[in-house]
């Protein structure tokens, strides 16, 4: 992978932002710490210091501004949008707006295309059996009872945004496909029981039922477990 | 346009972790703004983004307007995204019309659309690619210009003459000052303005690795050679003899004095 191909490389870019947090200015110490840390990326360290000297020294639209100040804007009035969109933050947006037509947003369900074994995996990482997180998964579960720990757990496992989760957890409970085939009469909107509840229904071992509820939050006797 | 308040409760922490494995997180006074904006109503979030004085009590740091959008992003609200991404990236081309330097008009607008453009990418990718920019977002902006600027500068002209800034014009001081200091062993960093212009004119006649040379080692102290293994030197860095290396800051020298002889 040569350097134009790497460019938006997030490690790279890392790197960077940890060579500009240790010095205000690129001097020799300093590159020398960061490429005995990334010997992989020298190249681009050196690279990037002589630019930030460069830029450092030269001329610019305001010569004598401080590079903290230039970067942390000037007391000017902001015409951006009552004054029009000048042409290089239109394209910019244009950039913006196509990548938006291929980020997932939260309002898609980030259960969505699991499978059984992947679900399977996330329970047993986060100490759930097979009936919480078909519960979690079909939005059963009280949102605001769901424990942090949980919601940032499920973030990770899933890959998605905190707020996918919580926006998943509020959305009104589905019809489980086997429900759907047993009902007798016509299907009807299953309720929502709250975290504490669905953990004391489980499967789980005592210890592992405990360690949940000791988790749950603080939100009243009412939303809690059955015990409260 | 209906702009209903965020539904997003409470602040979502950020997922990046530090290279010791430490999480990331926004410093307390950005991290209590994003709080009271969440909970504040659209025409509140709307005239506190419209704000362009970082001096007025109501004015939004630009750590809170790229939470404000990425959070917008995930719970697709386009509406928000194109409220206030418009806004940050206006403030964004300001600071970079004073901060890209030692570019052509042409090279400095590549440079300015660039680092805009990979910013605005930045914003609406799922990752966490942007939440830097959400603790220190003057830093973060600092090393997307920077890369974006080297990047620019390798695929065109690597620094242009500034038409008019030399010995003609009166330059001839600034010069002499830049040259005695280099004489003297380094490059001071509190440049004025005018050694600031005729730093840029004399850099402009070096050649690529005659430049690189100079400011590694006369602005950043890279040493030219080492007996100490471990130590980055410029023979090292440049991959050539120490003679060559020699030979380049020389003609570097002899060329920013004014002298065009070359001394092979």
């Amino acid at each position: 992978m040569n350097d134009r191909q790497r460019q938006d490389d997030p490690e790279l870019q890392d790197v960077f932002q940890e060579f500009l947090l240790l010095a205000d200015t690129p001097d020799a110490g300093t590159l020398e710490t960061m490429v005995a840390r990334y010997p992989q990326f020298s190249a681009q360290l050196t690279d990037f210091a002589v630019e930030w000297a460069m830029q450092d020294l030269l001329p610019g639209g305001a010569v004598g501004d401080s590079i903290e100040t230039l970067d942390g804007f000037a007391t000017e009035p902001d015409a951006s949008v009552d004054g029009g969109m000048s042409a290089a933050v239109t394209a910019a947006m244009d950039r913006l707006h196509a990548g938006l037509d291929e980020v997932p947003s939260a309002h898609r369900d980030p259960f969505k295309d699991r499978s059984p074994e992947d679900l399977h995996r996330l329970g047993r990482r986060l100490q759930l059996d097979k009936t919480l997180v078909a519960k979690l998964r079909d939005r059963r579960i009280e949102a605001e009872t769901v424990p942090d720990s949980l919601r940032l757990g499920l973030a990770q496992e899933l890959e998605v945004p905190l707020d996918a989760v919580v926006a998943h957890l509020q959305r009104p409970p589905v019809l489980s496909m086997g429900a759907s085939f047993k009902a007798e009469g016509k299907p009807h909107a299953i309720g929502k029981e709250s975290f504490g509840q669905a953990v004391e229904r489980s499967r789980l071992e005592p210890e592992e039922k405990q360690s949940w509820l000791d988790a749950l939050p603080d939100i009243g006797p009412d939303l809690g477990s059955d015990r409260d | 346009m209906d702009l209903a308040p965020f539904s997003t409760r409470p602040v979502e922490p950020l997922r990046k972790t530090t290279a010791d494995g430490t999480p990331l997180r926004r410093p307390a006074t950005v991290e209590s703004q994003i709080a009271e904006l969440l909970v504040s109503g659209a025409d509140e979030v709307r005239r506190r983004a419209a704000i362009g004085d970082p001096s007025d009590s109501g004015y939004m740091p630009s750590e809170c307007l790229v939470y404000l959008i990425r959070a917008a992003v995930r719970e697709g609200r386009h509406d928000w995204v194109d409220e206030l991404a418009p806004r940050l990236l206006g403030r964004c081309e300001r600071s970079l019309q004073r901060s890209i330097r030692g570019f052509d008009t042409v090279g400095e607008e590549e440079a300015r659309e660039e680092t805009l453009g990979r910013l605005a990418v930045l914003l609406v990718e799922p990752g966490n690619g942007a939440d830097f920019f959400e603790v220190r977002f003057d830093l973060a902006l600092k090393r997307l210009r920077i890369d974006v600027c080297r990047q620019v500068r390798r695929r065109r002209e690597p620094l242009v003459a500034i038409e008019g800034v030399d010995e003609e014009r009166g330059g001839d001081a600034g010069l002499d000052r830049l040259t005695d200091e280099i004489d003297e062993g380094s490059l001071p960093r509190n440049l004025d303005a005018e050694e600031r212009l005729c730093l840029q004119q004399a850099l402009s006649r070096l050649t690529e690795v005659e430049r690189r040379a100079l400011i590694l080692h006369r602005v950043m102290g890279v040493p030219i050679a080492s007996k100490k293994p471990g130590i980055s030197t410029l023979v090292e860095i440049l991959g050539v003899s120490e003679r060559t290396v020699r030979n380049y800051l020389r003609r570097a020298e002899s060329k920013i004095a004014g002298s065009t002889e070359d001394e092979r």
